[in-house]
């Protein structure tokens, strides 16, 4: 039963027809790759970013708050999929970077790129 | 931000340690709803529970280590993905499949038949998110153009 509901509660959300997932680290509690604050100024920047753009509305971008992924070093760390990219350093200016290059015109942000795609720098 | 040359040597750091933890021969990344700030598609210790016996079993299988046998797994506690009805709720990527009810029950078969097997456990789906194409240099199987977008700086 709650499944059913879950499943129905999907289909509305659009789940089936979201693009790029991204998902960024907001690990207040334990993770070390940033402090409170910056995880949160982070956050709030790409949801309201994401939104600015549309791509939340035609959900083309799904975003979720993710607990620590274990690198704990200049953070926020965030991943995004397909692609399974994982960035260091996402503070808002680089976000925007993510945001534009990666999430919406395809291309990693080699400057960034901790794993899982080319690195630059 | 920070003086370039620091930054540099952050993210050579930063690398090092994602080599370390085997994030490039990740095969599957499970993102479980649990321990959320504000707990909504199940309660807070049904999600901790959840997590505990996700982490542990991956673990005990040997899977979520880097040394460990194929595939490799990766697992991550995603605070909200937003469902909120049905939980404890999960997403697998790469293929995008998403399960609702994963208690540890639902989660050993996760594991069992999904993250190790490849098959996705149908009884306990919510939905597939079909994912677009890997964008870059994958695209096509053109040779030429994979060459031409890794050719500034890739170290890998």
């Amino acid at each position: 039963m709650a499944l059913e509901k879950a499943r129905g509660k999907a289909e509305k959300m659009g789940l089936g027809d979201t693009g790029r997932h991204i998902f960024l680290c907001c690990d207040t509690g334990e993770c070390g790759c940033s402090n409170r604050d910056q995880m949160l100024a982070s956050w709030g920047y790409l949801e309201r970013r994401l939104k600015e753009l549309g791509l939340k509305k035609t959900r083309a971008v799904r975003f979720s708050p993710a607990a620590c992924f274990d690198v704990c070093k200049d953070g926020p760390i965030a991943v995004v999929y397909p692609e399974e990219v994982w960035y260091g350093r996402c503070v808002p200016e680089v976000l925007e970077r993510i945001v534009q290059e990666h999430l919406i015109g395809g291309e990693p942000v080699a400057d960034y790129v901790i794993a899982g795609a080319p690195q630059r720098g | 931000m920070s003086d370039p040359a620091d930054e540099t040597e952050t993210r050579r750091e930063q690398r090092k340690v994602a080599r370390a933890l085997g994030v490039d021969d990740i095969e599957r990344h499970v993102f479980l709803c649990a321990d959320q700030s504000k707990p909504k598609c199940c309660e807070h210790e049904r999600g901790v529970a959840a997590w505990d016996y996700l982490k542990r079993r991956l673990k005990e299988l040997g899977h979520s280590e880097p040394d460990g046998p194929r595939p490799r797994v990766y697992r991550t506690k995603a605070n909200c993905l937003r469902v909120c009805m049905g939980g404890p709720v999960c997403v697998v990527y790469p293929e995008g499949t998403w399960y609702g009810g994963c208690d540890p029950e639902v989660l050993e078969r996760i594991i069992q038949e999904h993250l190790i097997g490849g098959e996705p456990v149908r009884e306990h789906l919510i939905t597939r998110h079909p994912l677009p194409e890997p964008a870059p240099a994958a695209e096509a199987g053109d040779p030429e153009a994979a060459r031409g977008e890794s050719s500034d700086g890739e170290e890998r």
